[in-house]
């Protein structure tokens, strides 16, 4: 299993990945990406399983990634964790094919209460 | 960062940042951010304290119906302290600048995104921006100070005037 993290805040990745290990996914091959751009070049690389990435970041927001990963046609499993957890962000997000949206702040609970779903 | 360019609609643009967002609801998403990202016992105590002659300030805008700025500041210290924490083991034994913004911003950013969502119209959240002097606020700066491991942590909610 590999899981992307895309986010443009280092240290937020760090804290992503080491939730992810916290919710025993300790065993995930993870790669990184610093902005949707990167997320879209490294799902076509990498395939992974997952995507869990951030909304608003340079270059290309994750929205914009999610949208441009639908319309070439990827289905990879793609899901938020993000600052901004308004219910009209929700919406968008599931409009757009994510089948989460987590919030930050977070915990290891709530990664394995989205994550067991589509990873197991 | 990005001004902030649309116009307020009628509805919560004439709100103060303090009616809008009230000390307690800016103390609660805090307290949750240092609980979740700082560590389970670390808390920010309402308390007042001295902000050292020199700091360093973490921003990000909201930009919606209403449009305002919330801020975070403390001294250069305790930036990169909450940094550390941030990283926990994976901190290295010196951290460079490039870190501490990250990190610093980054905690502007979820504190932002958390009072972003309560506000009862939806709003876009622009990037954090680092420095040592954030812009100037508005009128109704809204200052909300707290101590954390002795150090003073300020944030600021503000409304941003229109450009004239």
């Amino acid at each position: 299993m590999k899981i992307l993290v895309a986010d443009d805040s280092r240290v937020m990745r760090q804290i992503v990945i080491r939730t992810l290990r916290q919710a025993g996914y300790d065993s995930h091959e993870v790669v990184e990406a610093e902005n949707g751009r990167e997320a879209l070049e490294k799902v076509a690389s990498e395939a992974p399983d997952l995507v869990l990435s951030d909304w608003n970041m340079p270059e290309m927001t994750g929205i914009e990634c999610l949208r441009a990963l639908r319309a070439s046609g990827s289905q990879v499993p793609f899901g938020f964790v993000t600052s901004e957890g308004s219910d009209d962000m929700r919406s968008t997000a599931s409009a757009a094919g994510a089948l989460f949206l987590i919030a930050k702040p977070f915990t290891s609970e709530t990664f394995e209460d989205h994550l067991a779903p589509v990873i197991g | 960062m990005s001004e902030l360019l649309s116009a307020p609609v009628d509805g919560i643009s004439g709100a103060t940042a303090a009616e809008l967002l009230p000390e307690e609801t800016v103390r609660a998403i805090a307290d949750e951010i240092w609980a979740s990202f700082i560590g389970e016992d670390e808390v920010l105590v309402p308390l007042d304290g001295e902000l050292p002659a020199a700091t360093v300030s973490a921003w990000v805008g909201i930009d919606g119906p209403w449009r305002g700025r919330v801020v975070l500041t403390t001294s250069a210290s305790a930036a990169e302290e909450l940094t550390r924490a941030l990283l926990r083991g994976r901190a290295p034994a010196v951290l460079d600048a490039e870190d501490v913004e990250d990190g610093f911003g980054e905690l502007a950013n979820v504190l932002g995104g958390g009072l972003k969502a309560l506000l009862p119209e939806a709003s876009s959240l622009t990037l954090p921006m680092v420095g040592a002097q954030p812009p100037a606020s508005g009128p109704d700066e809204h200052l909300v100070s707290s101590l954390w491991r002795g150090e003073r942590v300020d944030v600021v909610v503000c409304s941003v005037p229109l450009p004239h």
